[in-house]
């Protein structure tokens, strides 16, 4: 299985606790979900679904129809579907789920008794045998459902992840994955140590099967922001924070060998904030910051390299990046930047150069102001 | 359709013409209090005659009841917040009053007051919002009555108890109406009314409602006066304390900021361009209108700090010119632009130290009262004896003044106790109910439950039915809580009524979405709440078959659908038809519910 993700928070939509969004793609899908609208009012904020086929830079708009979204929407894939659910929002304390297996050209209901949440990675999909999806609800706990999506039930909760792996100290579940044997994987938050603790459910029990921060993110508290399965390598974005200074840090895993780690990321609590994550096909990864002066700046890294390099000047009103997956290559050369102002969305590739942004696309979405409250 | 919700207008026809309507009635009523205090009148001057010539006298009794005049520090209190009340309660006749007053007035007025004061300012507002009608025509008959109470009581017991009631109303006004003055926001400012206009009204009625006799020296004027200086200087102190922004000129300095505001509401031009003129002087000038204002305020308090009379008469001067320059320059007169209900505190506050300035400076003069021959000198021991035409007549004329405050606080005291919203609101939102008798559409779904459900199943039963979506984020889920609120209050009766939606939605309609929804509200254990549901075709069916719209809108948006209720009744016929958008959230909670409850009321008494 291979993939790419993104996710984005803007403005006050993050600041109204909408921020966490997610989408993934396999070697045939992309997908991306952006806020747009009036990003000023909660309620006129509207969380749209875009899906491009690899080797095109068209983005169309897919999101589900039948519930409004202004509380945000998380995705989960896999190969060839998708499973999105929206989050609760103003009176609906539910998440109702959609899944699609056209590239989001049609959309069947799916149901979740309970709320999604607001976490890039709080969906996790499988279609391949045994399938089935993980979620990780409002009330921090995580439940799982067989490949018929009808009957969720509990699957773990922090406290007995805690026990497995008290070293840890675990503070919430951060992220969910599914392994192609369909075995779940939950990324959880430490409190202490440096450990990036990641779960996994063999025969029966949790097994930590994380990594430790070294270096000068020794000690340190940990989140795990995005967990993604790409083929057989799991890629995981850390963000890190030991003496009140803040790093990130990308980790990636094939098959069962250990973990490696890119170099820090420094960027210090509260100056820089987090607005954009990407992760590809091939398990590289994107980030978009915005900086103490509020400019965006944008990042990535692919797997194997030890340093985080910088992008061109982002376009004026970037608020995500993507990765798309391309026929040729599943690198990380390949980046989308999209700006949204209002209802308008515009798409830039970044040329072969390196150097600057173009572009590719621009398209008038048919946002229903004022349908929401 | 859900998420088109739209608000009301303060100047919505159906809540004016109400408001009118109630005004009116009551108006009626206060006339025939008035023509039964005639009757009283007349009634006790007859009795009084008959008794006087029983007792060999031939003419009324003519004596004054009082030895000394009525204090003037207290007549000056007393009719000068006697014709304040009056213009108050006039001010409250504003057609835009009952939907304006919490939005224009209340909520501005607590918007940057601590957590503690604005729950504590909602938890009176709901009685506003929930009865518009009645909390606004009440406040005008409340007012206008205190005012006449003050006027024609001049003396004596009725009169104190004036006081005492400008006191317990005024409280209510400070602490709801106006938020404690604002004096626990951040930015309180002398200049702009702080503490609160009404807290002065009831610093008149505590004097008032003092014995006569408090009056007799020069004490109380001191009192007063020298209260009011410390007042002064703390108010000064305020002025002058740094960061709140008075210091500044400029656009963004905090004076510049109010008054420009003030400029900016609808009044005659001249007293616009004054405003504006003023703000333009504050934002060049601004530290030193501010150091003005300061110095202004620390000498007139302790000029009236002294107690000697030519330095208090001096300071009061000047506070009286500097009340008003500000009620002008600042306050803007107080009343004009959006729902002015008072003239501010520049004028209330003036009167209260004029009026401590004179019970300083004039006491009451003893008076000699003739006794007639033959008379007791300790008076006589009859009413029929004692009761001049003018104690009578001011008397009657005050239980009449009672009466309108009581005509005002009866509908207001019901609309406390009333919880549930009055259904004009919904009325005036959605319209009125159409009333019908067609044979309602058939219909046969599936409830919650799986179970089979039609309208032929619920005959003899009246039905109140509805289409919701399960995944709706806001009107459904309030319209829900309407139905299920109009269950409980049918008490014994609901168990002749069935509450049915439909789903009004095209994709998430399963019955695990119709649970969900009803965990969420709380109806999963109503005996008689069935959500149904059903293919599409059976589903676009029942939709068209009731002229309920349902289309589904891209980029994130809910369902779009009809909010539409019927009440049919128990031979399967529709008796009515209701608009059930539920509009702002706070303002409309049970509104429906009530208009629901009286049409499903009706149906079964039918």
């Amino acid at each position: 299985m291979s993939g790419w993700l993104s996710t984005a928070t803007t403005g006050a939509a993050a600041a109204a606790n909408t921020s966490a969004v997610s989408s993934v793609s396999t070697a045939s899908d992309s997908w991306v979900i952006l806020p747009m609208g009036d990003l000023s009012q909660r309620s006129n904020t509207f969380w749209e679904l875009f899906h491009a086929v690899p080797g095109s830079s068209h983005w169309t708009l897919v999101t589900p129809p039948g519930v409004a979204d202004n509380g945000g929407l998380v995705e989960g894939a896999s190969d060839g579907a998708a499973l999105v659910g929206v989050l609760p929002s103003d009176l609906l304390h539910f998440s109702p789920l959609a899944q699609s297996g056209d590239g989001g050209t049609s959309w069947k209901p799916a149901f979740l008794p309970a709320g999604l949440a607001p976490l890039p990675d709080a969906l996790a999909y499988g279609t391949g045998a045994p399938g089935g999806a993980i979620a990780l609800t409002g009330n921090g706990r995580a439940l799982s459902v067989s490949g018929s999506l009808s009957s969720w039930s509990p699957l773990v909760s922090p406290a007995a992840l805690a026990r497995v792996a008290p070293r840890c100290g675990v503070t919430a579940l951060d992220a969910a994955a599914m392994l192609p044997t369909g075995a779940p994987l939950i990324a959880t938050g430490c409190r202490r140590g440096g450990q990036v603790e990641v779960f996994t459910l063999t025969t029966g029990s949790w097994q930590p099967i994380g990594s430790t921060l070294g270096g000068s993110l020794r000690g340190a508290a940990t989140t795990v922001l995005r967990l993604e399965i790409t083929g057989s390598t799991t890629t995981a974005l850390v963000a890190a924070t030991r003496a009140g200074h803040s790093a990130l840090v990308a980790l990636w895993r094939t098959g069962n060998a250990p973990w490696t780690a890119s170099a820090p990321l420094a960027v210090n609590s509260g100056h820089f904030v987090v607005i954009s994550t990407s992760v590809s096909a091939g398990g590289a990864l994107a980030v978009l910051l915005r900086s103490p002066t509020g400019s965006p700046i944008a990042l990535d890294i692919a797997p194997g390299v030890r340093v985080w390099s910088p992008l061109p000047l982002l376009p004026s009103g970037t608020s995500a990046l993507a990765l798309p997956a391309t026929p040729v290559t599943l690198d990380a050369e390949v980046i989308d930047a999209f700006t949204v102002h209002g209802a308008s969305l515009g798409v830039y590739a970044l040329s072969p150069s390196g150097t600057r942004w173009v572009r590719v696309q621009t398209s008038q979405i048919p946002i229903a102001y004022g349908s929401s409250g | 359709m859900p998420g088109m919700g739209r608000s009301l207008q303060t100047g919505n026809s159906l809540i004016v013409s109400a408001f009118h309507t109630e005004l009116l009635h009551q108006l009626l009523f206060i006339l025939l209090v008035g023509a039964l205090c005639a009757i009283g009148f007349n009634v006790v001057r007859t009795v009084q005659y008959r008794r006087l010539k029983q007792h060999g006298q031939n003419s009324f009794p003519t004596s004054p009841r009082f030895s000394t005049p009525e204090p003037t520090a207290r007549r000056v209190l007393r009719i000068g917040f006697g014709c304040l009340w009056i213009l108050d309660g006039l001010l409250q006749l504003q057609s835009a009053m009952p939907l304006g007053l919490p939005s224009g007035v209340i909520q501005p007025a607590a918007a940057t007051s601590p957590g503690w004061v604005q729950h504590l300012v909602n938890s009176g507002l709901s009685i506003w919002t929930d009865h518009p009608i009645q909390a606004a025509s009440a406040t005008v008959w409340i007012q206008v009555g205190l005012g006449l109470w003050l006027l024609v009581a001049p003396r004596g017991r009725w009169s104190r108890l004036s006081g005492l009631a400008s006191v317990g109303w005024g409280l209510v006004v400070w602490s709801f109406g106006e938020a404690f003055g604002g004096i626990f926001a951040p930015g309180a400012t002398w200049l702009f009314g702080a503490p609160g206009a009404v807290l002065f009204y009831c610093v008149a009625g505590v004097l008032i409602a003092l014995p006569e006799r408090a009056f007799a020296t020069p004490r109380l004027g001191r009192i007063v006066l020298a209260a009011g200086g410390v007042f002064l200087i703390g108010m000064a102190l305020l002025q002058a304390w740094p960061g709140r922004g008075y210091w500044q000129g400029g656009r963004s300095g905090t004076l510049t900021g109010m008054v420009r505001t003030m400029a900016q509401t609808s009044q005659p031009h001249f007293l616009s361009s004054w405003i504006a003129s003023f703000g333009s002087f504050d934002a060049a000038h601004g530290w030193a209108v501010n150091l003005f204002s300061v110095v202004a305020l620390v000498v007139i308090g302790v000029l009236l700090l002294t107690g000697r009379q030519r330095l208090v008469l001096g300071g009061l001067l000047a506070l009286v010119a500097l009340c008003l320059a500000d009620w002008v320059l600042v306050e803007d007169l107080g009343f004009f632009g959006g729902v002015g209900t008072d003239p501010n505190s520049m004028l209330p506050m003036a009167l209260v130290f004029v009026a401590g300035y004179v019970a300083m400076v004039r006491l009451p003069v003893e008076t000699e009262v003739p006794i007639a021959e033959g008379a007791d000198a300790t008076g006589p021991a009859n009413w029929w004896e004692r009761a001049s035409l003018s104690y009578v007549t001011r008397t009657v004329a005050a239980v009449g003044a009672l009466a309108i405050v009581l005509v005002g606080t009866a509908p207001m005291a019901m609309a406390a106790v009333n919880q549930n919203a009055d259904p004009i609101l919904t009325e005036a939102l959605d319209g009125s109910p159409y009333s019908l008798d067609l044979p309602a559409p058939h219909f046969a779904l599936t409830d919650q439950h799986g179970n089979p459900v039609s309208l032929a199943n619920l005959r003899g039963h009246t039905v109140a039915l509805t289409f919701l979506d399960p995944v709706c984020t806001s009107d459904c889920p309030l319209i829900a809580q309407e139905f299920r609120q109009t269950d409980q209050r049918l008490g014994d009766r609901a168990s002749d009524v069935d509450f049915v939606a439909i789903v009004a939605n095209p994709i998430y309609r399963s019955a695990s979405f119709t649970n969900a929804f009803d965990r969420q509200e709380s109806l999963e254990n109503l005996p008689n709440w069935y959500y149904l549901t059903g293919s599409l075709p059976e589903l676009e069916r029942v939709w068209d078959s009731y002229g309920i719209e349902v289309s589904t809108v891209a980029a994130g948006a809910m369902i779009a659908h009809s909010d539409l209720a019927f009440v049919i009744d128990s031979h399967g016929r529709e008796r009515d038809a209701l608009i059930d958008d539920p509009g702002p959230t706070q303002t409309f909670a049970s509104s429906f519910s009530s208009l629901l409850l009286s049409r499903i009321d009706q149906t079964l008494d039918s």
